[in-house]
């Protein structure tokens, strides 16, 4: 019964490997900056997703908490970066 | 390792798996297929809400039935993800809506459509005129807040200070139109139309401001 579970596991992470292949063509040529960033945000999701799904497989508590610091980052840089867009500069003097 | 688990755990889980790693390939398959940002942003809420709830909600079944380690890293993710997403949603919006303002002026497009509907009523548009010229200094009086400067050598000095407060009355923006001023009030105070058809575009935007 738990070949079940290993290849649906197996499966979600053909899922996930191909949806990021798939959304890093609007981080590539998205016509505005805002469409980048968001590619970006969707990326660091997706990878934070399969840390997840790798800790289901594996059981092991360290990807959970690889998954928790990609998704801090993902928050960081997006709202940074959207930050940038919207005023000219992250931190202002 | 996992032989202990019944099958009424592992199917549930297994379903919730395949349907978040379904909805995070439809989700990147839609991101490219449209073309604007906005609707984009509308799709990315699928990935992070419904897509990483089911992924956690496998995970939170698992561990609770395993009970091989703590299920605290789950809801602290949940919760992580819960508060974040819409502060980036937002600042990337915010963003966008202004960058959309700066490319697209909002002073541009009202003023078309007053153009469009002088040509449909003429009529209309003569008789506000007249009643404009002859009604335009109890206007100013009534209106004090929209008293504008004092113009230096102006030939019809109540034609002008009224352009002007429509004009202020239309920048938003105003520092990025400022040079446009002058230019507007001079062509505009040759013509009677014009005049007709920005006191229409005033008479649209007054009820605006009051609500």
């Amino acid at each position: 019964m738990e070949t079940l579970l290993i290849w649906s596991c197996y499966f979600t992470l053909f899922c996930f490997a191909l949806a990021g292949v798939i959304i890093s063509h609007p981080l590539f040529v998205g016509p505005t900056p805002q469409d980048r960033v968001l590619g970006i945000d969707a990326l660091y999701l997706i990878g934070m997703m399969i840390a997840l799904t790798l800790g289901m497989l594996y059981r092991t508590s360290w990807y959970f908490d690889i998954g928790l610091l990609v998704s801090l980052f993902g928050f960081l840089s997006t709202a940074a970066m959207a930050r940038f867009l919207l005023r000219g500069e992250v931190i202002e003097p | 390792m996992m032989a202990s688990l019944s099958p009424f755990i592992i199917i549930p889980a297994c379903i919730l798996m395949v349907a978040s790693g379904l909805l995070v390939l439809a989700a990147s398959i839609g991101i490219v297929r449209v073309n604007n940002f906005l609707p984009r942003v509308h799709i990315q809420a699928i990935i992070y809400s419904t897509a990483l709830w089911c992924l956690l909600l496998a995970s939170l079944l698992l561990t609770f039935s395993l009970k091989d380690r703590m299920f605290l890293h789950e809801i602290v993710i949940g919760l992580f993800i819960f508060i974040t997403s819409p502060v980036s949603t937002i600042l990337l919006v915010r963003s966008f809506v202004l960058r959309e303002e700066r490319s697209h002026p909002p002073a541009e497009t009202p003023r078309q459509d007053i153009s469009t509907d002088q040509t449909a009523s003429e009529t209309e548009n003569e008789r506000v005129a007249a009643q404009d010229v002859a009604s335009i200094e109890a206007e100013l009086e009534m209106e004090p807040e929209e008293q504008p400067r004092p113009v230096e050598s102006a030939p019809q000095p109540g034609k002008q200070g009224k352009e002007q407060s429509v004009e202020q009355l239309d920048d938003t923006a105003g520092s990025d139109h400022a040079d446009d001023v002058p230019e507007n009030t001079e062509r505009v105070s040759h013509n009677d139309d014009k005049l007709s058809a920005t006191r229409n575009q005033k008479d649209t935007q007054k009820p605006s401001d009051q609500t």
